[in-house]
């Protein structure tokens, strides 16, 4: 077992060879909800104690990076992401002294710390809003974007179809119209407002003060409105993106910026920043549309859906990553697929109408996968091969199911699975007092379904994923390196190079990924002339395979199979 | 290797061409290109070096191309057009090439092999196209604005049919045709027209080779030995170059004559590579074989390797295709005396095949009855360069989509016919036939393959009409007429081929007589 090094909480003291500023180009990250993972104190609720409780199992598994989503203050209409204070935990998750102790556990178990941060908006209850609202006049009054019609920006469209009508809600007691890009009790801030920016930048250092190692920045495409635009990936949102970056740069060194862009690749590669000095907004950016189409792919048995999302994403900067993810709290989002395919998604995917949620799918992948181990094993080693860090989302380690009767996207939150026992070993309350139920169906409830079990079990796909994030971390070439696709004779079956270029070339790591998106066995024939006389070795249990020579390179895979090859040069 | 070519010559006749002619009779009929199957060969007069072009001589490896005339007992002759290299020792990886072992002229064995086969070979030809080279009457023709990188490894593709296909790297193809016909290649010339027009559906061709040699006049006036010598005339002063350096084949050799009076032969044209592409069929089977695991009863567009979306976006592509052929060459109009005269050569053609395959015969009266409606239309048809020859072999799918190859025409049909404009629906009714033998011939329940073909064919055609404006199913007597009688075609093709598929054609044959319009089915 690899077992990660302490994160020193403040780089800026470490010499400069002990620093680490590509660390999260190599790290596996690992979404989870401080309020799903443990409770610690009995109330149903999960919180920072039960989740530093934890920490010890998400370093057996192999995780670099935790990223919590928000647990500030919030009336928790919209999961959190309605913030209602900047610098405060919500009090049912426990305190800022909880979270510190959180940070430094984490730390020493060498597992990094990035928190959700919502820029674009905050909670109606939030006291700037409350003060905005009641004073128009006062120091909050042009916090927000208010107007006297809802007439203004009609290019923008509206992102909650299934909730929202309009972008401007009326406010009874300003008497004015708000501006808002998702629900109408998150107004949207008001960045044209240089007090604004200066909050938000002072937020943003308070949490980096406490050690984290960075923000995911939420929604960050609609930061500013122009007339005639559709008011997303304005010039204006990527300036004040690069003046956070530069405060980052030079306060907080090595700590991590990442997007949250839904968008094409070629417009979410504009987050990066400027590529001619490596990169000079955000270190990350999450890859939207290779997920569904991962998913189509495999459902079509064809490459193509994958290949062609691939070939179609630009170069990004020296200095930049992709965030690639199959499932996390939101449902599985369709915006980037065609209306075409958006159809298909949904018939093969969410045969039941109460799957669907506004522009997707909310289901957990085992379920979305019909608990297919051979289809879980093909898309996470899909997940951890192809360019980009991946996001595990808590649970689908050791294939939780969900529980589609719950409302909104609750159905995919529910309570980690720890154990058989009662509220499967989440909480001590009573089981009607938790947040939302622990799943129990036959298949995927938790009297089955559970860490307990998956860990005695050593062919579990629990233990499954520890050794595949294990071999990963043998690779610098998955973190690092750069993504070629190869000719396969087959279209069912995908293939590409991971490569890293070493001092020399017998230090290059090469790793070769082949995988079956069919259910049916395939031969396949690569072209790796370029890699004559090498055998590959295959990397979960390190077998030869024949030599490469001068012909094509036969192989064949069971139905989902997959291989990883290392191939090492003389 | 120096990037001058020391020897070039057009050998004359010598004892080494009847050395190679033997070995050619034992070699060619085990190639799968090699048109004249099953006919016996004469060992001594079946096979004539017509020309022989020393490329690389008195080199180890050694390299020649040669024009070579097969008399099958019985059939027509046909010429192919040869790279032979030539070892000392043939290295193991070359043994599969071997044609054997032939005596040069003093005596030293040499092992001859197919030089395609051979990297050092193959990649001195690569190097020549760079340099856009001209090597006596072999021309290499470098597109304006196109750069090689003549350090790719080749390596030689299999299975092809009737050329030989070598690529380089991952980045380049070069099509090595093998049969030697005088005039420019179809493919060659449309998939110039297409990149001139800026088309996105094709390869981008980057060049070619042809061989400006008139063989008919050579072998009447075949001349005698080089005035400079058998074994070794490199023109190793200036005389025999042209001003750029470059051996000049008309002064060096003179007594050659003119070989300018024919069109040349096309002997390869190289293209970009797709390398992360696949054919539509293996793309197309993918989708059937999907379907036919559903449980039974499933739609083909419920199922999950659904090929629709594939389909039309295929459909767009050929629209696409068609429109920029008649764009960049020349049309015309099928008049209503040329439609009779179509529509009687197809009823001729469908008579002709009753008479072979005796299963078509209760088909005639019905399927002339359609065929004659096609002479019956009063108003002239549009006609233009199509594919000719178009099924889901011929199309690729890269991850930028769809992309057509292989203009050739039917490879049995003569030149001038492959050349021929025709209304573009004949390859749409040839997609249709594609679709049809993608859906059958995995022999699973045949109304789910029905459906399939049915609901692709359907979506192709919503593709071809987003683009064109019209969709081909509204010429309804027109697109029925041309899958007749490609319908007919196979029939004939596969009775004496493979009788085990006859039940495609003639699943279709029997439809296509029932059938009275399908404008408007999905």
């Amino acid at each position: 077992m690899i077992v990660n090094e302490p994160v020193s909480d403040s780089p800026l003291d470490l010499p400069k060879s002990e620093r680490d500023p590509d660390w999260f180009k190599r790290a596996v990250f690992y979404e989870v909800l401080v309020r799903s993972f443990q409770d610690a104190n009995g109330d149903g609720t999960g919180d920072l104690k039960g989740l530093t409780s934890r920490l010890d199992y998400l370093q057996w598994l192999g995780i670099d990076c935790i990223w919590l989503p928000p647990f500030f203050k919030s009336p928790l209409r919209d999961g959190g992401y309605d913030v209602a204070d900047y610098t405060g935990v919500l009090p049912e998750f426990g305190d800022l002294g909880d979270f510190v102790e959180f940070v430094e556990q984490a730390h020493l178990r060498g597992i990094r710390v990035v928190i959700d941060f919502v820029m674009n908006h905050t909670s109606d209850q939030h006291p700037w809003f409350q003060a905005s609202r009641t004073d128009p006049q006062g120091p909050y009054g042009d916090f927000y974007t208010w107007a006297d019609d809802d007439k203004q920006f009609a290019d923008a469209r509206i992102i909650f179809v299934d909730t929202e009508t309009s972008n401007w809600t009326f406010d009874p007691i300003r008497k004015q119209y708000y501006w808002h890009r998702f629900f109408s009790h998150q107004p949207d801030l008001n960045y044209e407002n240089p007090r604004v920016q200066e909050e938000i930048l002072g937020s943003l250092r308070f949490w980096l003060d406490l050690g984290i190692d960075g923000f995911r920045l939420d929604a960050v495409p609609y930061l500013y409105q122009r007339e005639g635009t559709n008011c997303e990936n304005l010039p204006e949102t990527h300036a004040f993106l690069k003046r956070v970056r530069k405060m980052v740069d030079s306060e907080y060194p090595d700590r991590v910026l990442l997007a949250e862009a839904n968008q094409w690749p070629s417009d979410v590669v504009d987050y990066f920043g400027d590529p001619a000095v490596g990169g000079d907004e955000c270190h990350m950016a999450f890859h939207f549309p290779v997920m569904p189409r991962i998913f189509m792919a495999v459902r079509r048995e064809s490459r193509y859906p994958v290949s062609e999302i691939l070939a179609q994403t630009p170069a990004i900067p020296k200095n930049t990553q992709w965030g690639i993810f199959l499932r996390n709290h939101d449902e599985l989002t369709l915006e980037m697929v065609t209306d075409e395919e958006r159809d298909y998604m949904y018939s093969e995917y969410a045969k039941d109408p109460r799957m669907k949620a506004n522009v997707g799918i909310r289901r957990r992948l085992a379920p979305l996968l019909d608990n297919d181990r051979r289809q879980i094993e093909l898309f996470n080693a899909l997940l951890l091969s192809l360019p980009g860090s991946p996001v595990l989302y808590y649970g689908d380690e050791i294939a939780m199911g969900d529980n589609i009767w719950l409302g909104d996207r609750d159905g995919v939150r529910t309570p980690m699975q720890w154990t058989p026992d009662r509220n499967a070993g989440f909480s001590q309350c009573d089981p009607g007092r938790l947040y939302l139920p622990a799943i129990m169906d036959p298949v995927f409830g938790y009297q089955s379904t559970n860490v307990e079990a998956a860990t005695r079990n050593s062919s579990s796909l629990l233990h499954w994923t520890k050794r595949m994030i294990e071999v990963r971390k043998q690779n610098p070439a998955f973190g690092l390196g750069t993504y070629t696709e190869l000719g396969s004779t087959n279209p069912s079956v995908f293939a590409f190079m991971r490569e890293l270029r070493g001092a020399d070339p017998s230090q290059d790591d090469l790793v070769l990924c082949v995988m079956n998106f069919s259910r049916f066995a395939q031969p396949t024939e690569l072209d790796l002339r370029e890699y004559q006389n090498i055998e590959p070795v295959e990397l979960l249990g390190g077998v030869r395979f024949p030599k490469i020579g001068e012909l094509s390179y036969l192989l064949t895979l069971g139905g989902y199979g997959f291989y990883w090859f290392r191939l090492q040069r003389p | 290797m120096t990037s001058i070519v020391d020897h070039v010559h057009l050998a004359p006749a010598n004892g080494l061409d009847a050395r190679l002619a033997r070995l050619l009779v034992d070699w060619l009929p085990r190639q799968r290109w090699y048109g004249g199957k099953g006919a016996r060969i004469d060992a001594e007069t079946g096979v004539k070096v017509l020309a022989r072009l020393d490329l690389l001589l008195d080199r180890d490896p050694g390299l020649a191309m040669v024009v070579v005339e097969v008399r099958p007992d019985g059939r027509d002759p046909e010429r192919y057009q040869l790279f032979l290299g030539a070892r000392r020792e043939l290295p193991e990886r070359l043994a599969h090439a071997e044609l054997g072992s032939v005596a040069d002229d003093h005596g030293a064995q040499w092992h001859c092999y197919d030089a395609l086969h051979d990297p050092e070979l193959a990649g001195w030809l690569l190097e020549r196209l760079a340099a856009g080279d001209v090597l006596g009457p072999l021309r290499f023709h470098l597109l304006p604005g196109r750069r090689v990188d003549d350090s790719l490894r080749s390596l030689v593709l299999t299975g092809e049919q009737s050329n030989t296909s070598v690529i380089y790297g991952d980045k380049l193809i070069a099509k090595f045709l093998r049969r030697a016909v005088s005039g420019v290649n179809p493919d060659l010339e449309l998939s110039l027209a297409l990149s001139d027009s800026g088309s996105r559906n094709i390869p981008q061709p980057v060049g070619w080779i042809d061989l400006a040699l008139d063989l008919d006049a050579l072998e009447v006036t075949r001349p005698g030995p080089s005035p400079r010598g058998a074994a070794d005339d490199a023109p190793d002063t200036d005389e025999g170059r042209d001003e750029n350096g470059r051996p000049s084949f008309e002064r060096g050799s003179g007594g050659y004559g003119d070989y300018g009076g024919s069109e040349p032969i096309t002997v390869a044209m190289v293209a970009e590579f797709l390398p992360t592409a696949t054919d539509g069929w293996l793309l197309a089977q993918t989708s059937v074989r999907d379907l036919y695991a559903q449980p039974s009863g499933t739609s083909p567009k419920a199922a999950g390797g659904d090929f629709g979306p594939e389909a039309r976006r295929l459909g767009k592509a050929t629209a696409r295709v068609h429109h920029d052929l008649a764009t960049m060459l020349p049309t015309g109009r099928m008049e209503p005396e040329e439609l009779e005269r179509v529509a009687q050569g197809m009823i001729n053609h469908l008579r002709h095949a009753a008479t072979r395959v005796r299963e078509l015969e209760p088909y005639v009266p019905a399927l002339s009855r359609i065929l004659e409606e096609l002479g019956r239309i009063d108003k002239p048809i549009p006609t233009q360069r199509v594919h000719g020859d178009f099924h889901l072999g011929q199309v690729m799918r890269t991850v930028n989509g769809w992309v057509l190859l292989d203009f050739e025409g039917e490879p049995s049909r003569s030149l001038e016919e492959r050349r021929a404009m025709h209304p573009a629906i004949k390859d749409v009714a040839g997609m249709a036939r594609s679709f049809d033998y993608a859906a059958h011939h995995l022999g699973g329940d045949p109304e789910a393959a029905q459906a399939w073909a049915d609901r692709n064919f359907s979506s192709f055609c919503k593709g071809y009409a987003a683009i064109s404006g019209h969709d081909p199913r509204e010429q309804d007597t027109l697109l029925k007429c041309y899958e007749i009688d490609k319908a007919v075609y196979e029939a004939v093709y596969e009775s004496a081929n493979r009788p085990t598929w006859l039940h495609i054609p003639l699943g279709a044959i029997r439809r296509l007589a029932e059938r009275q319009g399908r404008t408007g089915e999905e």
